[in-house]
């Protein structure tokens, strides 16, 4: 399975937790359930900020893992790149 | 593995984790379906009235679209406000990510876009008395911050 580096979002937004649970996101709505779960269930995870301001939900490297574009007002985009660790494990049922 | 929808999310990180999602299929299936339901309901529709009430929509001079809105949110809490006269939580007793699903948008309806009044929210008693509870938790209050604004 590839790492982290594999996926060009982590060139506009490095890792510098690679093992941890990379969450790019805004505090919206959509995007807090996901803070709120990671923060609910203590799992390690590292934030970036994905700014509406500047448009960086349209920029090749968030689009390389979401496709669904979105435009302010609406929702928030929102992907989530597990760490490398945890690559290849079921999930447990 | 990269994932994106919140409510894929959401099911991914409570099946890794094992937590916020009942353990029996049953029962797990019904809180799926309550995440379903804010994804596919509370979220596009109460979207949908913060355009017309709040944003650019709000300046139309047709109230239609708004007023349609109006009623599909109040529908919804309703729906949610029915589901809670019984139980703590959508789920009953146990907090699950149905709740963390729903309950950011409800507080959105009435903080971020001020459709508190518009909607009735009074009307749905249940609902703010869970809201309340569920932004009592503290993994909620830090959880509303992150990603901090730059």
């Amino acid at each position: 399975m590839a790492d982290l580096s594999a996926f060009p979002i982590t060139k506009k937004w490095p890792a510098t937790h690679a093992d941890r649970i990379q969450l790019y996101s805004l505090p919206t709505p959509n995007g807090v359930k996901v803070s709120i779960m990671l923060e609910e269930t203590g799992l390690p995870y590292e934030p970036h900020l994905v700014s509406f301001e500047s448009n960086e939900q349209m920029t090749p490297e968030f689009l390389s893992l979401n496709p669904n574009k979105r435009s302010p007002p609406s929702s928030t985009p929102m992907a989530l790149a597990a760490s490398r660790c945890r690559f290849g494990k079921p999930v447990r049922s | 593995m990269p994932l994106w929808e919140t409510g894929a999310i959401l099911i991914y990180l409570a099946e890794k984790t094992g937590k916020f999602i009942p353990s029996d299929a049953a029962h797990r299936y019904e809180a799926i379906q309550w995440v379903m339901w804010q994804m596919g309901g509370v979220g596009p529709m109460f979207g949908q009235l913060g355009f017309f009430h709040k944003f650019a929509g709000k300046d139309y001079e047709d109230k239609r679209p708004r007023d349609r809105y109006v009623a599909e949110s109040k529908r919804l809490l309703g729906v949610l406000n029915g589901r809670l006269a019984t139980r703590q939580w959508i789920m009953g007793d146990d907090y699950t990510i149905a709740d963390i699903a729903t309950f950011p948008w409800v507080r959105n309806l009435i903080g971020f876009y001020g459709a508190g009044d518009l909607v009735g929210i009074n009307d749905f008693p249940h609902v703010t008395r869970a809201l309340e509870a569920f932004v009592a938790r503290p993994a909620v209050a830090k959880g509303l911050t992150i990603p901090a604004r730059s």
